[in-house]
């Protein structure tokens, strides 16, 4: 397959991913605006920003009576977290760049592929923040998350498994993986300021990764941290936890074989081990687990170098000629 | 549709009785549907204007245009024709130059167009055919079809025929069925072995790619579709390198060698080594790699010599010169302005012609002489005696129309047709065409960066 191609599809996934979660993240997130506690509301918006790695806009709450939040300002989030063109990170800027990969790869996706994306992208194409809020936002962002996985499951059910489906499931897996550390990490940082909203939070949390039915028939009905966290870091029945994900990765960097820059490769190998051992160390105490976590992030991030540098931007001299 | 007394044409009749037949909420339907499929596929061009491009669609109409099989044949033949002479121009400048010799074609006319590349002198092309897939525009006169201009550098709309065929035929199915048209789905497979007949020789699995601009070019939805047809990959110039004399492109498993490259990057950008030094669309060294017979460039870089408007006017003596036949299908009276005769002859009929840059495409620097305003035919007077060469200029011809929905009625509109030859070692024309029409209503531009359409054309089977 063409590197560049490869290239795209793997993008094509990563957006896929980061919109979804956005949306998913709203649609829990917009649910709190209307019974939850304005801590909890506040500590919602600021675990999402910081997960995204991104300052928290200015707002008014700070000034204003702490047991009133205006629902200006959580517009004003969530334009910036939907719509916002400033914002390379919102749900809908993610979801153009999604289509224009797709665009560019079209005759290496399926045709029902490129039309589930392109249909969602003429259904939301118009939408405005203010048509969100007039009507129930929720039902907004919880059916832009399902359309968005209708795609993913129509790229599941479609798709050739070569090397571009390869480079499709590294992309979302790597997406998914930063996210998760970053969201994990978000939550134990604030959680030290915040610690009487632990379990509301958490439950938040499992919500965003589908996995609160799953923690309730595992662990029962009482929401524990230290549970909830193995659930999210441990469990590889959990499809997106941390340890899954590194099962899928592994599977899929086996699935590809060998790679034009060999040494970009071994890098990846090694990474890749010396993952599976940071996340084995996640549960060894709170500060460790937090580094893990960190170091975790960090791995990925390199993967997702290595991943670049092995397959796609090898130098023509090192390349094997077919 | 119909004939000068205004009833349909035997061949229409059928369809004439569909629309007839069908009340207007029915075909409002059908016409909001074929272009909704449209969207819905992402089927668009891209349009730049002064500041931005935007992603457009086409604007489709639902009414097919109807050609019986005689017709049609008429065509195919005249088509191959002209394609077989084309080609032997095209081999005989870049080689011998005899009909520069025996004074049939002007030699600065040849050799000081623009689209003329010396770099290609001395260079065999496979199957001497440095065209390999033309598309012609033509009209219906009341003479019969002309050809309005052969394109042969980077042809487009073939994706736009199969795409308004896939359109109509889904919402007339049964209208289509009894009407016994010919398919045109089999254009990719033409095309691909058109293009294996042009592999280097001693190849013989070749590795063919679809070279394309990027997705910011106005047509790069059919470049994507070509690929997808192909079988091939659809590469940028970034993705392609030049090693030890051949061509390779940069894959997931390494370098794969390249062996025919269908081109759609206009010869200016396809190496910097050679033409425009700045181009960041090209590769480095093809050129050379071409010339070593280790890969193939099709269409040829430099065919746009043939197709100048200014050569036009002579493509009959070509065909008289090299196949020593009468043209059958006929161009354009054209007068080149710089001759004297024919100058001085534009200028004093300017308000009945049609002005026309020799290297402009796409109907823009058009000038309609009855639809222009006094100050415009006053700026093309001064253009034309600054610098005459610049220009042809010919009658304004009283095409045909074909029946358009327009606000929910049938109306006629100025059509004409682009059909798509292939050859490699043998000819290929699909029973099809692109047609264009000019949606705005008088007007006779039916180009899609200028407010034309497309519609289906339909090729009757005997």
């Amino acid at each position: 397959m063409l590197a560049r191609t490869a290239f795209n599809l793997y993008w094509l996934a990563r957006y896929l991913q980061r919109c979804e979660l956005t949306a998913r993240m709203l649609s829990i997130q917009v649910e709190t605006l209307v019974d939850k506690p304005i801590a909890e509301i506040l500590f919602g918006w600021e675990r999402l920003y910081r997960s995204l790695e991104r300052d928290i806009p200015q707002w008014q709450t700070q000034d204003s009576n702490e047991d009133e939040l205006p629902s200006s300002d959580s517009l004003t989030l969530c334009d910036d977290l939907t719509f916002s063109t400033v914002n390379p990170d919102s749900a809908w800027a993610c979801f153009v760049r999604v289509r224009e990969n797709a665009r560019q790869v079209r005759y290496c996706i399926t045709e029902e592929v490129w039309s589930s994306i392109n249909l969602t992208y003429l259904e939301y194409r118009d939408k405005t923040i203010l048509d969100v809020w007039e009507s129930s936002p929720q039902f907004f962002y919880r059916d832009f998350a399902r359309d968005i996985q209708s795609i993913e499951g129509v790229a599941e059910a479609t798709m050739y498994r070569d090397d571009g489906w390869f480079f499709y499931q590294l992309g979302g897996i790597i997406e998914q993986a930063q996210q998760l550390c970053s969201m994990l990490l978000s939550q134990h940082e604030l959680l030290l300021s915040h610690r009487r909203l632990s379990t509301s939070t958490w439950v938040s949390l499992l919500r965003c990764y589908y996995a609160k039915e799953t923690y309730e028939h595992v662990y029962g009905m009482t929401i524990d941290p230290r549970s909830a966290f193995n659930l999210l870091v441990f469990d590889s029945r959990l499809p997106c936890s941390l340890n899954a994900l590194l099962k899928k990765l592994q599977a899929t960097i086996s699935d590809l074989g060998e790679a034009p820059n060999l040494v970009a490769l071994q890098q990846i190998r090694s990474a890749m081990f010396s993952l599976a051992t940071q996340v084995s160390h996640i549960s060894s105490g709170f500060k460790a687990s937090l580094e893990s976590l960190q170091s975790a992030q960090n791995i990925f991030t390199q993967i997702h170098e290595d991943i670049f540098n092995a397959w796609i931007g090898y130098t023509v001299e090192e390349a094997p000629v077919n | 549709m119909f004939d000068s007394d205004g009833r349909p044409h035997v061949h229409t009749r059928r369809f004439y009785e569909v629309l007839e037949r069908a009340d207007t909420t029915v075909l409002d339907n059908i016409q909001t549907r074929v272009s909704r499929s449209f969207l819905d596929q992402g089927i668009s061009f891209t349009l730049y204007d002064d500041k931005e491009m935007s992603e457009r669609m086409i604007p489709i109409d639902c009414i097919p245009r109807i050609i019986p099989s005689w017709e049609w044949n008429e065509l195919d033949i005249g088509l191959t024709q002209r394609l077989k002479a084309l080609n032997a121009f095209l081999d005989d400048v870049y080689h011998e130059g005899n009909i520069l010799k025996d004074q049939v074609i002007p030699i600065d006319l040849v050799r000081g167009c623009p689209a003329y590349k010396v770099e290609m002198r001395g260079i065999n092309i496979p199957n001497r055919t440095w065209v390999s897939i033309c598309g012609t525009d033509i009209v219906r006169t009341n003479d019969g079809f002309l050809v309005l201009e052969d394109n042969l550098r980077v042809p487009s709309g073939v994706s736009y025929m199969i795409a308004n065929r896939n359109a109509v035929k889904a919402h007339f199915p049964r209208a289509y069925r009894n009407h016994r048209v010919h398919e045109v789905s089999q254009y990719g497979e033409f095309l691909h072995r058109t293009l294996l007949e042009m592999a280097p020789e001693g190849v013989t699995n070749p590795v063919i790619a679809v070279l394309t601009p990027g997705v910011f070019n106005s047509a790069f939805y059919e470049h994507m579709f070509l690929a997808d047809e192909l079988g091939a990959d659809l590469v940028e110039g970034q993705d392609l390198v030049i090693k030890d004399g051949y061509v390779y492109a940069r894959t997931t498993r390494g370098l794969q060698k390249i062996d025919v490259i269908y081109r759609r990057v206009d010869d200016e950008f396809l190496d910097p080594l050679v033409f425009r030094q700045d181009s960041m669309l090209g590769v480095p060294g093809l050129l050379h790699a071409f010339k070593l017979g280790r890969v193939s460039v099709v269409n040829a870089p430099g065919v746009g010599v043939a197709d100048d408007k200014s050569i036009y006017t002579y493509v009959p003596e070509m065909i008289r010169y090299y196949l020593g036949q009468e043209p059958k299908l006929q161009n354009v009276e054209t007068y080149l302005c710089r001759r004297a005769r024919d100058l001085e002859y534009t200028l004093d009929n300017l308000s009945k012609l049609v002005v026309k840059p020799v290297g402009e495409s796409g109907g823009f620097g058009l000038t309609i002489g009855p639809d222009a305003s006094p100050a415009e035919l006053q700026e093309c007077e001064t253009n034309l005696r600054e610098n005459p060469r610049n220009y042809i200029s010919q009658p304004t011809l009283e095409f045909s129309k074909s029946p358009c929905l327009i606000d929910s009625k049938p109306e006629p509109r100025h059509v004409d047709l682009r059909p798509f030859i292939l050859h490699g070692r043998e000819t290929r024309l699909v029973p099809g065409a692109f047609c264009r029409v000019a949606l705005k209503e008088g007007s006779r531009v039916v180009n899609s960066s200028q407010g034309g359409g497309g519609k289906d054309l339909w090729v009757l089977r005997e």
